[in-house]
């Protein structure tokens, strides 16, 4: 059975759509706005990232490149 | 085919880069960066035009052609391969000796899939004959393995017909760069229930051997092998 990581990868494919990555930042502090209380915020932000073409990989340069030598 | 030409090109490209770093020829770093890349790509484009136009190649700009042949399983069902094509038929013709028993079944197949493999990269394919039973035939297949560049033995079928060890053993005499392959699956159909394969002997264990259980692995491991193998022999520079 597929993993969710595979089963999104396929899901993103079929629908060519981008699939959204963690950036990272620097932690910071805030407020709780109904409480005062003060917080640390998150070093993990979501956002979407345009997605590579398969032509922009490493792997299909290597992959290519590597059989190209042989003959 | 029931995986989508998307995710078949994903797992083999992935199958690829773990072939490299085993064989020392990526690092930890460039083989994880390029997994994760290779999860976040869109493959749809690319993959679909392979499978559409297959067997024809596809000039993917800045790589140069690739294409998608369809390999046969051991039992005859078929099953996609990725190649990517040479650049320059300049090269050195290189000549490769294939051994192996001769049954329709194995040269339907076999034979099939290592033209289809080899002969892309300028690399004439040899075949040993018959089973050694002609007269005159054993001089040929001296002969032949001399000349060649490089050897290719498969063992499916030698139980009762161990004439491949014999031609091992010329081209292991003749120190020739060599690929011996062994079948290691259950009894093949047609076969009954008594497997027509025996293990390699003993004097012959410690050859470079590649074992399998059907040929989309082995053509794999094989594929993926042959960079670093023509290197170790400099068959291509």
């Amino acid at each position: 059975m597929a993993g969710k990581a595979e089963v999104v990868v396929v899901i993103a494919e079929q629908a060519a759509v981008s699939r959204k990555a963690p950036s990272h930042r620097k932690t910071g502090e805030g407020r709780n706005s109904r409480s005062k209380a003060k917080i640390t915020t998150a070093s993990k932000n979501t956002r979407f990232m345009a997605s590579k073409d398969l032509r922009d990989t490493a792997a299909l340069r290597m992959f290519a490149n590597t059989y190209k030598k042989l003959g | 085919m029931t995986t989508k030409p998307a995710t078949f090109t994903r797992r083999f490209l992935c199958e690829f880069l773990e072939s490299r770093l085993l064989a020392g020829a990526i690092n930890q770093d460039e083989y994880h960066d390029s997994i994760a890349e290779l999860n976040t790509a869109i493959h749809d484009s690319v993959s679909a035009k392979l499978f559409a136009k297959s067997p024809k190649s596809v000039m993917v700009p800045g790589f140069g052609p690739l294409r998608i042949v369809h390999l046969r399983e051991i039992d005859g069902s078929e099953f996609p391969f990725l190649q990517g094509l040479g650049g320059s038929s300049s090269t050195r013709k290189l000549t490769c000796f294939i051994g192996h028993r001769f049954l329709p079944g194995i040269e339907k197949t076999l034979r099939y899939n290592l033209a289809q493999l080899l002969t892309p990269y300028n690399i004439q394919l040899r075949w040993s004959g018959y089973d050694l039973s002609a007269s005159g035939l054993f001089g040929d297949i001296v002969s032949g393995i001399q000349n060649a560049d490089f050897c290719f033995f498969d063992n499916m079928g030698t139980l009762n017909k161990p004439n491949v060890y014999v031609e091992v053993g010329i081209a292991h005499a003749f120190k020739k760069p060599m690929i011996v392959t062994e079948y290691a699956g259950p009894a093949r159909k047609g076969t009954g229930k008594v497997p027509d394969t025996g293990s390699v002997p003993s004097d012959l264990q410690g050859l470079l051997r590649i074992p399998y259980k059907g040929y989309e692995d082995l053509f794999k491991t094989l594929y993926f092998g042959l960079p670093n193998f023509f290197e170790r022999h400099s068959l291509r520079p």
